[in-house]
């Protein structure tokens, strides 16, 4: 059973997505916090999303199930770092 | 549920050839593509695929000596039938029901393949590059043409939130899956691990075309496979704030949308292209 924790989850999608992004800007010059919405703010498209949670099925034991996701929570960094720990859950 | 895409063609076939897609930014890309498209005399046999409603294949069939063989497939059963009816006069065109991942020929023997926009829709990349290469001569040369990872952008950042809400996160991320958006590094990698990398290039170009909103709605045609899980009242709400958040981009010039095309390009030894 993966360990993961929210915050530990967050940075690794935030060092992901530094190193992916779509903007035209150095990755350095890129601030990305657990709000971040990375649709809003173009950091990613539906296809950085495809990738973006592959990777985080990569990660330990994650799952990401869309089945009823919110579209304002995915979008977030925290909230999509929540829908991936929510299969982790042991009442699922 | 059968490939939504290909159901969505064979559907709407009878408007592939309506004006506005022929004229549209899809269409002059397409023509674009077709000028590229090699003719060499020693080609006797070619292979044209994702042909769609014959209109490259009745263009070439046109020019080219009778004698040389040339075979159209495509998996929309309506686009097959306006492509054998467009080609009939053209007794060396043969039409046949294929796709990238399963070609009904012979291995070794098409001299040139051709594609114009249609790879992007291949279900499985690695098999359909295996396919090529199995019906392709030893000596053959190819040309493909098809989408990249950055193709249109500007209507993905707008659209994006639009097609969030209406077909929700899952729904989102299976309609992005049905298209293979490469990028230029990736396909050279993905046709490399079957094809001899000295004769493989792929090159990419970034070309904008600037249209009014009917002007550029007169090609969703082609992306209408995206959304057959929207039922139709929502099918419509969706359309109006598509259209609305496309108006938006309006400028001067017109609605700007930019086609990032790759070209794969594969030729004899000692003829390969500048990459």
């Amino acid at each position: 059973m993966s360990s993961i924790t929210e915050q530990k989850l967050i940075d690794l999608v935030i060092e992901w997505v530094k190193q992916n992004h779509k903007l035209s800007v150095p990755s350095s010059e890129i601030e990305i916090s657990g709000d971040t919405d990375l649709l809003a703010s173009g950091l990613i498209d539906s296809f950085g999303f495809v990738d973006l949670i592959l990777h985080i099925e990569s990660i330990d034991e994650l799952r990401v199930d869309l089945t009823d996701a919110d579209p304002i929570e995915f979008t977030v960094v925290k909230g999509l770092c929540r829908i991936a720990l929510r299969s982790l859950s042991p009442a699922r | 549920m059968s490939n939504p895409i290909v159901q969505t063609y064979s559907q709407l076939a009878h408007q592939y050839d309506d004006d506005l897609n022929i004229k549209s930014c899809w269409g002059r890309a397409a023509d674009r593509a077709l000028a590229l498209i090699q003719r060499s005399e020693q080609y006797d046999s070619i292979l044209d695929v994702g042909c769609g409603t014959g209109r490259a294949l009745a263009l070439l069939a046109s020019r080219d000596p009778r004698s040389r063989k040339l075979v159209g497939i495509d998996p929309a059963e309506n686009m097959r039938r306006l492509a054998i009816a467009r080609c009939e006069m053209f007794k060396n065109v043969q039409i046949l029901a294929g796709s990238f991942e399963s070609i009904p020929a012979n291995s070794a023997c098409f001299d040139y393949i051709y594609s114009i926009f249609a790879f992007h829709w291949t279900t499985d990349l690695d098999q359909s590059v295996q396919e090529l290469a199995r019906v392709l001569k030893p000596h053959g040369e190819m040309d493909l043409f098809f989408i990249g990872r950055n193709n249109g952008r500007e209507f993905i950042q707008k659209t994006t939130p639009i097609f969030l809400k209406y077909l929700r996160p899952e729904g989102l991320l299976k309609t992005a899956q049905l298209r293979k958006q490469l990028t230029r590094e990736a396909a050279f990698e993905l046709f490399a691990n079957v094809f001899d990398a000295s004769r493989l290039s792929v090159e990419e170009t970034y070309e904008t075309y600037h249209d009014s909103l009917d002007g550029h709605w007169g090609w969703w045609v082609r992306i209408e496979g995206h959304f057959v899980r929207l039922p139709l009242a929502s099918k419509e709400a969706c359309d109006q704030e598509v259209k609305a958040a496309i108006r938006d981009l309006d400028s001067p010039r017109g609605i700007p949308y930019t086609i990032h095309r790759l070209h794969v390009r594969f030729r004899r030894s000692g003829q390969r292209p500048a990459a």
